[in-house]
């Protein structure tokens, strides 16, 4: 699926008569297989922009395609459908159930698509054998260290099988080691064909993605392609 | 319909991992209820004993609300997921459902002991179902609020 955003603008009402804005004319393709991310300070509307991609927030003009699929247009259950389907998310404070184990936390997406647990046992040992996460999947989440929160985050993003994989501040507070970890995870996902957007301040990043758009006061600066 | 067989079967597994977590304290605040109000019910004058009840009810609530409150963030997560709303509405829907039907259990398997303060005291039986059902009232319709609100921070 390829994402279109035309001139997307977000307001954020700050009192009664002022607004604040996020977003200012953002025009951008995804295409399939690409591997993008947007790089700017705290503030710079990176996070309002991949809520926007992901349907989990409606441009305050503009339009955002997902495919034929204008995204004001669409029901609340298409939109629900889209991201459940075609969207993996990693989230930034990266959100855990607590009372559930790694397993059942990496697993929850499959409830919420109605696909059958016992179904994906194959696919679930892979990717547990591949993202190393053996032996911490029978912990609470409470026991995690960073790298580890991260690692399980994006293995619960990618059990649906999406297209897109969706990463906000994916190496936020994490070490040398565990950030190039995820860079490294990111890539290998990429060449298998995976469409790949972060929203980054780590400007390393940027050496690993095909495209990388710098964000500056809701508007994109700078671009850099490979 | 295949769809709608694995949804129901989904929403179950979820509810009995979270079930299992909770079970030890679950069982512990039934039975400190349980404890309160039958031990109260053989001092205390019936205006006495109706204040404490309103007191022990009313706490119970509160509990009830902090913990409402604090599935907010597994709501924002489900919904963020893709959830519908009316994946949402049944999921929470179904927690209390199974708070109410484990209540049930628990009275039940208590039976004995029940009815043998019954006949000590026919307020502490009613008193018990009555605070059963108010507090599964009060926190069916603040869970279905605190989703509405939730729905509107969502989308703003």
């Amino acid at each position: 699926m390829d994402i279109r955003l035309i001139n997307i603008t977000k307001l954020y009402k700050s009192t009664q008569e002022n607004y604040i804005k996020s977003l200012d004319g953002i025009n951008i393709d995804i295409n399939y297989g690409s591997y993008i991310s947007f790089v700017g300070p705290s503030g710079s509307g990176k996070t309002t922009l991949l809520n926007i991609i992901t349907g989990n927030l409606k441009p305050s003009s503009g339009e955002v395609y997902w495919g034929k699929i204008a995204l004001t247009k669409a029901s609340d259950k298409k939109i629900s459908q889209i991201r459940r389907e075609k969207f993996g998310i990693v989230f930034q404070d990266v959100k855990f159930i607590p009372e559930l184990t790694v397993m059942d936390n990496i697993l929850l997406p499959l409830v919420i698509n109605y696909i059958p647990i016992a179904s994906k046992k194959q696919y679930f040992d892979n990717l547990i054998e591949s993202l190393k996460l053996g032996s911490i999947i029978k912990k609470l989440p409470s026991g995690l260290s960073g790298g580890e929160k991260k690692k399980v985050a994006i293995a619960r993003a990618l059990i649906t099988n999406p297209e897109i994989l969706i990463a906000d501040e994916p190496t936020a507070n994490l070490d040398d080691n565990s950030a190039r970890e995820i860079y490294h995870i990111f890539g290998n996902l990429n060449k298998l064909g995976l469409t790949i957007v972060v929203a980054t301040h780590d400007e390393r990043f940027g050496i690993y993605c095909r495209e990388t758009y710098f964000m500056k006061g809701g508007k994109i600066e700078g671009f850099k392609g490979k | 319909m295949k769809e709608r067989k694995y949804f129901f079967e989904n929403i179950l597994w979820l509810n009995y991992k979270r079930f299992k977590h909770q079970i030890i304290w679950r069982t512990l605040i039934f039975l400190i209820n349980l404890l309160f109000l039958f031990l109260w019910c053989f001092k205390l004058e019936m205006l006495v004993y109706t204040y404490v009840f309103f007191i022990l009810t009313f706490a119970n609530i509160l509990f009830l609300i902090t913990r409402i409150q604090s599935e907010k963030d597994s709501i924002i997560l489900l919904r963020s997921f893709g959830a519908s709303r009316f994946f949402i509405m049944v999921d929470h829907l179904s927690q209390i459902l199974m708070e109410i039907i484990f209540a049930a259990i628990i009275f039940i398997l208590f039976f004995p002991l029940l009815w043998f303060y019954f006949k000590v005291s026919f307020y502490s039986f009613v008193f018990l179902i009555i605070e059963i059902i108010i507090i599964s009232i009060v926190s069916l319709s603040y869970s279905f609020n605190t989703i509405k609100i939730l729905e509107k921070e969502f989308n703003p």
